[in-house]
């Protein structure tokens, strides 16, 4: 198992912190948990979260929603209602719902993207966005000749952009970034970037990135030899060259503990958001031979999913 | 004008082939013109589907070139004479051919592309949600010219016609043949013989050949010719019966005062005639002979001709029989071997004796008069009693009596001997029948004899 996953790099020493924590100091918590749908990883991070307190001898007092079948209205009354120790938010759309009705109850987020999501005072949580600095020190340890990153975004994701591009500096690397406004404009982008760029990075923005868009982007990489970088193993099953991945029920284990911190009394504003700790990645080695890309023995077994012929 | 119901039947028939051929054309024609519409239609829809998903991606990302390659792809498929694609914005992407060509019908289809559900935010894309909506990005449109295929219609109309044309012929021509010679000939044939029976011909026998309805109506004709020749031949005989009878009954009158006159004057003149003139009395005792002939022919006239009244007495058979067989012995049985067997078991029965004396002299006679020609001549009289019935039994060993012979026996006036007039047997008849439940049966072979029988009701 550890072959397969990779340890990039550990942010913080929280973890071990946390691990130590003493965890005796409460043995009971009240918890209403807001699922944004019934996806299999939604799942897996709770399951994640929910047997840390099991294993720490915490009792977890329970109300489960899920929006896909719960109306978004009834879950905000019933929660405020309930007024649990933590609101456990999973996704997204549950963060948004719950952080614009309930300013009351702390509000733990897991399994969103973007950071700026968590800017509310009663609202802290870890974001499944894989710090770019991760993926870049991989670049450039596994792919050495790649020196110009090409990367788009929306008017949606320029912030996140600005710190893609600020990390990309710090690595030395060159970048092409475009801003466009929604997807069909994604092959002027490309086009634009022509054969300059080396890799691509993609980011995580609905408004560029739906079926059609990421095919034309996947075919342009294996036209134009530049190497895709997608948002998970999917998108290397799909042709990307190489993907990061998380995996969640660690995710839901890092959720967890921040819920103690916040069971034991500690103020939101002492817990900060946090990214992911460990971080997996997959490789497409056919798309890697088609684009001219050589990966070392030790590469491609520290990768966690490997697709081939 | 006169139409045979041969021509009646053949021109149903061919009316109904007609009208069965032209429905069955028209729905036919109908239905292949339906499925070639709905053929052209499928296939137009097909192809502009197709063009639509094909031209996603080159209107997503404004391919001109790729969308030149569809749009002049899809000109060059049968029937397309105009294709145009436009984007969202009703832009004109693409547009080639003229519309104004002849007759054609324009397909419209929409040009969309998959987007991220509204409700699926960066993660979903990561976690690979599958919630999708499908989002318009333009439209093609094809217009398809209608002329190969009305040109198609037409063919398909014309072979239709031709072949429902070939088919009523072919089908008149055969039916016409079939009810001809199932029908028309055994009913033609039965015009000619129902002619021949009703030009008088009833010993014409119409033949059946078949089991149908047409034999079944010969079957009819040939027992309704049967019967009305049975009915001829009775009402003949009764009229012949009827003429006879009163021409009888006046001859007998006429005769009868005569003869008595003649009778009287022949007695006295036997009376008074002397015995030593042989020669007159001779010639006294034939008229005598004559005149009793003569009397016994008038005697037959009157049985035949007057109503019967029986007398009825008490009485015993075979004192009848001796009777009669004694008034016959030396006229009529000399030279023939008499045997008598009565039976000593008969009782007294109520009858007409003098009528039934009559029967038994009568059936001698004739058992007499048959076996004049042949060497051995034996007469047999019996009585017995059978049951309810008493049977006198008369038997000769004559020469027989023919089947034809046998038909007619007891009619009036039928006979077989030079010198009878043909009442005996039909007296015979009369007057054992005139007796309640009573009849007479003959039985009899050629060269070897004949036997009546009357059974007499106890």
């Amino acid at each position: 198992m550890q072959k397969k996953l990779l340890t990039i790099i550990c942010l913080l020493v929280t973890p071990l912190l946390l691990l130590n924590t003493p965890c005796h100091a409460i043995d009971s918590a009240t918890i209403s948990v807001v699922f944004s749908s019934d996806m299999e990883a939604y799942h897996q991070a709770w399951e994640g979260l929910n047997g840390f307190f099991r294993k720490n001898g915490v009792a977890l007092s329970v109300s489960t929603y899920n929006l896909t079948n719960d109306d978004p209205e009834t879950v905000c009354s019933r929660v405020k209602k309930e007024k649990p120790q933590l609101i456990l938010a999973l996704g997204t759309k549950a963060l948004r719902l719950l952080k614009m009705r309930i300013q009351d109850i702390p509000i733990l987020a897991c399994m969103v993207i973007n950071q700026y999501d968590l800017g509310q005072a009663n609202v802290t949580g870890v974001t499944m966005s894989i710090p770019t600095s991760i993926k870049l020190e991989w670049i450039s340890r596994n792919i050495p000749q790649e020196k110009t990153i090409g990367l788009i975004y929306s008017p949606e994701t320029a912030e996140l952009a600005t710190k893609i591009l600020q990390d990309c500096k710090n690595f030395g690397y060159n970048i092409i970034a475009k801003k466009i406004n929604s997807g069909e404009k994604i092959a002027e982008a490309l086009q634009g970037m022509g054969y300059k760029i080396d890799c691509f990075l993609m980011i995580p923005d609905v408004s560029i990135y739906f079926p059609r868009s990421i095919e034309y982007l996947l075919m342009e990489g294996l036209k134009k030899r530049f190497a895709v970088i997608g948002l998970s193993s999917f998108y290397t099953r799909a042709g990307a060259f190489a993907s990061f991945d998380c995996d969640y029920k660690d995710l839901g284990r890092q959720t967890a503990g921040m819920a103690m911190k916040i069971f034991e009394g500690k103020s939101l504003n002492e817990i900060p958001s946090e990214s992911p700790y460990k971080a997996t990645f997959s490789l497409n080695l056919l798309v890697a031979e088609k684009i001219g890309i050589k990966l070392t023995p030790s590469t491609i077994r520290e990768a966690k999913e490997v697709f081939s012929r | 004008m006169r139409i045979s119901i041969i021509n009646k039947i053949t021109f149903l028939f061919i009316l109904l082939i007609i009208t069965l051929s032209a429905s069955m054309g028209i729905y036919s024609l109908r239905y292949g013109k339906q499925a070639l519409i709905s053929e052209f239609d499928d296939r137009a829809k097909t192809l502009i589907n197709s063009l639509a998903i094909i031209s996603e991606s080159p209107v997503l990302f404004r391919d001109t070139e790729m969308l030149s390659k569809i749009g002049l792809g899809a000109l060059s498929q049968r029937d397309v004479v105009s294709c145009e694609i436009r984007d969202a914005n009703d832009n004109i992407l693409f547009r080639k051919g003229t519309k104004n060509k002849g007759c054609v019908q324009e397909y419209t289809a929409a040009i969309q592309t998959e987007k991220i559900g509204d409700n699926v935010f960066g993660e979903g894309l990561i976690l690979g949600a599958k919630e999708r909506k499908l989002e318009r990005i333009g439209k093609i449109r094809l217009t398809f010219s209608l002329d190969n295929i009305r040109h198609k219609l037409k063919n398909i109309q014309w072979v239709m016609v031709l072949i429902i044309v070939i088919g009523i012929m072919i089908g008149s021509i055969s039916i016409a043949l079939m009810v001809g010679f199932v029908m028309g000939r055994p009913i033609k044939q039965l015009i000619v013989d129902t002619r021949t029976i009703a030009g008088g011909n009833l010993n014409h026998v119409i033949p059946v050949n078949t089991t149908d309805e047409l034999g079944s109506l010969a079957a009819a004709f040939n027992q309704m010719t049967k019967d009305l020749k049975i009915s001829q031949e009775r009402l003949v005989k009764a009229e012949k019966m009827s003429a006879a009878s009163q021409i009888a009954a006046e001859t007998a009158h006429e005769i009868r005062n005569p003869l008595t006159v003649i009778s009287s004057g022949v007695y006295l003149l036997k009376r008074i005639v002397h015995e030593e003139n042989p020669l007159v009395l001779k010639t006294i005792d034939q008229m005598e002979g004559a005149l009793y002939r003569a009397a016994n022919f008038l005697n037959d006239l009157l049985n035949f001709s007057r109503p019967i009244e029986l007398k009825i007495g008490l009485g015993n058979i075979n004192n009848m029989i001796n009777s009669a067989i004694d008034e016959l012995a030396e006229s009529v049985l000399s030279g023939i071997e008499v045997e008598q067997k009565l039976s000593d078991n008969i009782p007294e029965i109520s009858a007409d004796f003098g009528r039934l004396k009559q029967v038994v002299l009568n059936l001698v006679k004739n058992a007499a008069e048959a076996m004049g020609e042949v060497k051995s001549k034996k007469l047999k009289v019996e009585s017995e009693k059978e049951g309810d019935f008493v049977k006198i039994i008369v038997s000769d060993t004559g020469k027989g009596i023919t089947q034809e012979q046998m038909a007619h026996l007891f009619e009036p006036f039928h006979t077989s001997k030079k010198n009878g007039i043909g009442l005996g047997l039909s007296i015979c008849k009369r007057f054992v029948e005139a007796h309640d439940n009573s009849r007479i049966e003959v039985e009899s072979e050629l060269e070897k004899g004949t036997r009546f029988t009357v059974f007499l009701s106890m």
